[in-house]
């Protein structure tokens, strides 16, 4: 709680002392910003934010620094604090980009990875209508898209008088991604059975799903198109590399095999109505299939007051192995409604109900058997300049 | 479940009373450019790519250097709907998603007609807005058509 105050207190801060977007700063330095937090509560399970007592510790704050030291040369650096269990401040982006003209940029780093619509804008609160990205795609556990990766790639964009627009985006890099693997904790608790767990073991047990694999030698791509139809665009991502596993728990690092991931993308946004709605299909060879989707749409009501709505979906298959007696880890499936107030286009409150089924995401969290529907009740805030 | 379903009634409650205050005026605006621009009129389309950075030129090859403004919010939101058909939430919307994506920075923003002029007067190419009432010596006016 005392660290969810503190980053409050200096993210306000940030919002009232920051200069003014673009013109304090010279036409060489653009410095923006952007923070989170919400409170979580749930009807037993740990999903997202939420948990059975209430959860206060979850927020983030980032500074980015876009500069133009010389002509057609951008660099951009975003740095980040997050808070969950623990306070961690990283490099979120920092990388470098020469243009050559708007339909052919060059960009080199640390940079966001291009797939879909919301990796550009991962963790920006006033530029989605739910506290949360949609799990079954953009969830920490879902391993399907990176904040970012470290290699290099190309970008540009095209425009006709017509009103049809062309973006696209090439890159090459491995990426770091986390999955969730609830299926693997299910097994360890069957061979665990009978044996007894001191209280810190239970506590890392119950969360010690998350595996980290690093995708290496990967390349991908992103296509979109802007219709003449005033705010609609589709669009289409994939990208494929080779897996390598870190070391976690009991498994020592090893190779894996190769990963092809692909999706397609619509949104329509006319500034009052905002629908958006992707499909993703990732294949890990021998290890898992997954299949995920979400339909989001928002509506400003009148004035700031916003309702929202979103389905979310997601559905694994595993290669080897079987989940017979608890086939809820393998599935998610997310119906949320919201509210919110925009105070302006800079700072938003967000309310959101969300009912969940499956334990793809959704862990329990502690004894009693795995309860596969969740009841989340998010509040919180997102802000930025 | 209690606290929650206050804050929701809370948050929906504050909506109901801040969306009750008094909406910004309506305010008319004219398009200014740079006097070395060889353009008379342009259509709401073309001045919207201008700004929105998606033509960075004028017909004439000229690069071109939007300005934006904050001296009114009535004018801005007057401007961003009679050119861009959308609110300037949705704009500014637009514009962090460019930014934090590192992909545009918007145009400058400068603190009042005034400030405008000045921009518009110095730089080749410029274009801005300002109030219907402001004075017009040094640029040019440009004739938007809807």
């Amino acid at each position: 709680m005392r660290h969810c105050i503190k980053a409050l207190v200096v993210a306000t801060l940030m919002v009232l002392l920051a200069p003014a977007p673009s013109t304090a700063a010279t036409d060489t330095l653009t410095i923006r910003g952007f923070g989170n937090w919400a409170y979580g509560v749930t009807d037993g399970n740990h999903y997202i934010n939420g948990s059975d007592a209430g959860d206060y510790n979850h927020g983030d704050a980032a500074i980015s620094f876009i500069a133009s030291p010389v002509a057609n040369t951008t660099i951009f650096i975003q740095t980040a604090i997050e808070i969950e269990e623990e306070t961690t401040t990283k490099l979120d982006f920092g990388f470098a980009e020469y243009a050559f003209s708007n339909a052919l940029k060059f960009r080199g780093g640390f940079v966001q990875q291009p797939f879909g619509i919301y990796t550009d804008i991962f963790s920006v609160g006033t530029l989605r209508p739910f506290s949360s990205l949609p799990q079954g795609i953009y969830g920490e556990g879902a391993g399907i898209v990176a904040e970012s990766l470290a290699g290099a790639g190309l970008r540009g964009d095209f425009y006709e008088e017509s009103g049809w627009g062309v973006s696209y985006d090439l890159y090459f890099g491995s990426i770091d991604l986390t999955s969730g693997h609830p299926w693997e904790a299910l097994h360890e608790e069957e061979e665990e059975e009978g044996a007894v767990h001191d209280e810190e073991e239970e506590d890392a047990h119950s969360h010690a799903t998350l595996e980290s694999h690093v995708l290496t030698d990967m390349f991908g791509g992103r296509l979109v198109v802007e219709t003449p139809v005033e705010g609609l665009s589709v669009g289409a991502s994939a990208y494929t590399g080779d897996v390598s596993h870190a070391e976690h728990d009991d498994h020592e690092a090893s190779a894996g095999g190769s990963s092809v991931t692909y999706g397609l993308q619509a949104e329509y946004d006319n500034g009052t109505f905002v629908l958006r709605t992707e499909y993703v299909r990732q294949d890990v060879e021998n290890e898992l299939e997954v299949d995920a989707a979400y339909v989001e749409a928002s509506y400003m009501i009148y004035r700031g007051l916003q309702a929202a709505v979103r389905y979310d979906w997601s559905d694994t298959s595993l290669d080897e192995g079987d989940v017979d007696e608890a086939p809820s880890v393998l599935e998610h499936e997310d119906w949320g409604i919201g509210l919110n107030y925009w105070f302006n286009q800079n700072f938003v409150v967000k309310c959101s109900y969300h009912m969940v089924t499956g334990n793809r995401f959704a862990e329990s969290e502690g004894e009693g058997g795995l309860e596969d529907e969740t009841t989340l009740v998010s509040a919180g805030v997102a802000f930025s300049f | 479940m209690k606290r929650i379903l206050t804050a929701f009634l809370v948050t929906s409650f504050i909506g109901a009373l801040a969306a009750g205050a008094a909406h910004a005026q309506d305010a008319s605006y004219k398009v200014v450019t740079n006097t070395s621009i060889n353009v008379t009129s342009i259509s709401a389309d073309q001045l919207s790519r201008i700004f929105m950075k998606k033509t960075t030129k004028w017909a004439d090859g000229t690069s071109a250097q939007p300005v934006d403004q904050t001296g009114s919010t009535a004018l801005s939101e007057a401007f961003s709907r009679g050119v861009h058909g959308k609110p300037a939430r949705a704009i500014s919307s637009y514009w962090q998603k460019m930014v934090f994506s590192g992909r545009m920075v918007p145009p400058p923003k400068v603190s009042g007609d005034n400030e405008v002029l000045d921009f518009v007067r110095s730089k080749t190419g410029a274009v801005g807005y300002v109030s219907s009432s402001a004075s017009t010596e040094g640029v040019k006016v440009l004739q938007v058509n809807r």
